[in-house]
């Protein structure tokens, strides 16, 4: 009887051991079957025989830096750009409230530079709803958005809040083996982003240093997709998330960038390289429109 | 059922073990990494594993023209040396840490936007103790606000 009952305990463990190690999702193109990185196991070798793994990770711009990067384009803050505060209650599976919460984070980024208190105010009490609703521990609570309007004044002191937020959602998420989760927070700050960057363009006038930032993301979308291929072993649920971004694939393979490597130089002083190389980018305002409209329509899927 | 108690514990503690090595890999970045990056704004994109001593990892991203960048890589002292390298996308190397005392961490000027790679390296140890060493490595990025 004990035997059997070994038996099972042993089974249960093989049966764990297998599952739990075959969970990363940020595991690419193994060269052998080894243990799995970020499981926390090495296999126990007699002789020592290595299985080298490589692991790949895809990053794509945060809402904050893509805020930076337009932020010298000197155009008008126009609030209909955002994304409305009064849906926050329509969001209520796990993809449309991390989406939502990455469109949310990129309008606070937005409001932010523009100075608009209130609306900062709103949106980070937005934010932090969505990202308690995603069961991400809040610190601070109410301290924080009272640190907020104390600090009214202080585009610092809210950078530092919102990339806190998003830097705590980010390690929770992935600590609790939901970094698909993380990946469509990221997605969605991304796309609402793109979203304001190509409608802060005017028409019959449009700034070609903010032409030249949308068209620098063709980078971006070529990451993302492989970003939440890593993350989402079945696709059903993204497919048409996926769909969207093939579309966005196909009209930013029409922009050209064409780098050409200049020198490099290292100060080893001062820890710093310089990448001189210079990007020629090739786009125009038809192109332009064409990313701008599959971008809405991918936007207006996620938020509605 | 005392032994049932003490056998369904020890199933619990090795069917967790993962999660918990993982959580370890996430607390050690926080603690000892993410302070590496200030003054520099984290990109809030953790990327982070426990790799043998051999594995190599990747994190592809892109650098913006005009942006300031600094790549912290970290890791626990059992592996040792890590290397890093930034390469272009035909993989032509831009910055290796090996040259500079394996640094941990180093800033970028980037007056072009483009893809970067950052390879990182665990070295393989030549010691005469049989078992892989294994520890946890981060890549993290930040940017530099103006």
């Amino acid at each position: 009887m004990f035997l059997k009952f070994d038996n099972k305990i042993v089974a249960i463990f093989a049966i764990s051991l297998l599952l739990s190690c075959g969970g990363n999702q940020n595991n690419a193109n193994n060269k052998t079957t080894g243990n799995s990185p970020g499981s926390g196991f090495a296999p126990e070798n007699t002789e020592k025989q290595i299985s080298n793994v490589k692991t790949i990770f895809y990053n794509i711009p945060s809402p904050v830096e893509l805020a930076e990067l337009t932020q010298n384009a000197n155009l008008n803050y126009n609030v209909d750009l955002l994304n409305s505060l009064d849906k926050l209650d329509q969001y209520t599976s796990t993809t449309s409230k991390a989406m939502n919460l990455g469109i949310y984070g990129a309008d606070l980024s937005y409001t932010r530079l523009y100075d608009q208190v209130q609306e900062s105010i709103n949106y980070l009490a937005a934010i932090r709803k969505l990202s308690e609703s995603l069961g991400v521990p809040q610190d601070g609570g109410a301290e924080t958005i009272s640190r907020l309007e104390e600090n009214i004044n202080n585009k610092d002191s809210l950078l530092l809040i919102i990339t806190n937020i998003y830097t705590n959602a980010d390690l929770y998420l992935k600590e609790n083996e939901r970094a698909g989760t993380a990946a469509l927070i990221i997605t969605g700050g991304w796309i609402e982003a793109l979203h304001i960057a190509t409608n802060m363009l005017d028409e019959e006038n449009p700034n070609p240093e903010i032409m030249e930032r949308i068209a620098e993301q063709k980078y971006s979308v070529d990451n993302i997709i492989k970003l939440l291929n890593s993350n989402f072993k079945s696709k059903e649920s993204l497919k048409e998330i996926l769909g969207f971004f093939e579309e966005l694939k196909v009209a930013f393979s029409k922009v050209e960038l064409v780098l050409d490597k200049g020198d490099v130089q290292t100060d080893a002083e001062n820890k710093v390289t310089s990448i001189n190389s210079k990007t020629q980018i090739y786009v125009n305002f038809d192109q332009i429109k064409e990313i701008k409209t599959i971008n809405d329509k991918l936007r207006q899927f996620i938020i509605s | 059922m005392k032994k049932l108690i003490i056998k369904f514990s020890i199933y619990l503690l090795i069917s967790t073990l993962p999660i918990l090595g993982y959580s370890q890999c996430k607390s050690f970045t926080k603690q000892v990494c993410m302070p590496k990056l200030d003054p520099y704004i984290y990109n809030g994109q953790l990327n982070s594993a426990i790799l043998n001593e051999g594995d190599i990892a990747e994190l592809v991203l892109t650098f913006y023209g005009g942006q300031d960048y600094r790549i912290a890589v970290c890791s626990e002292e059992e592996i040792g040396n890590v290397q890093f390298k930034l390469l272009d996308t035909d993989r032509n190397p831009i910055f290796d840490n090996a040259e500079q005392e394996y640094a941990d961490y180093w800033d970028f000027k980037c007056n072009s936007t483009q893809q970067i790679i950052v390879e990182v390296t665990v070295p393989e140890s030549d010691g005469v103790d049989s078992s892989i060493k294994n520890g946890c490595v981060s890549i993290l990025v930040g940017f530099l606000s103006k």
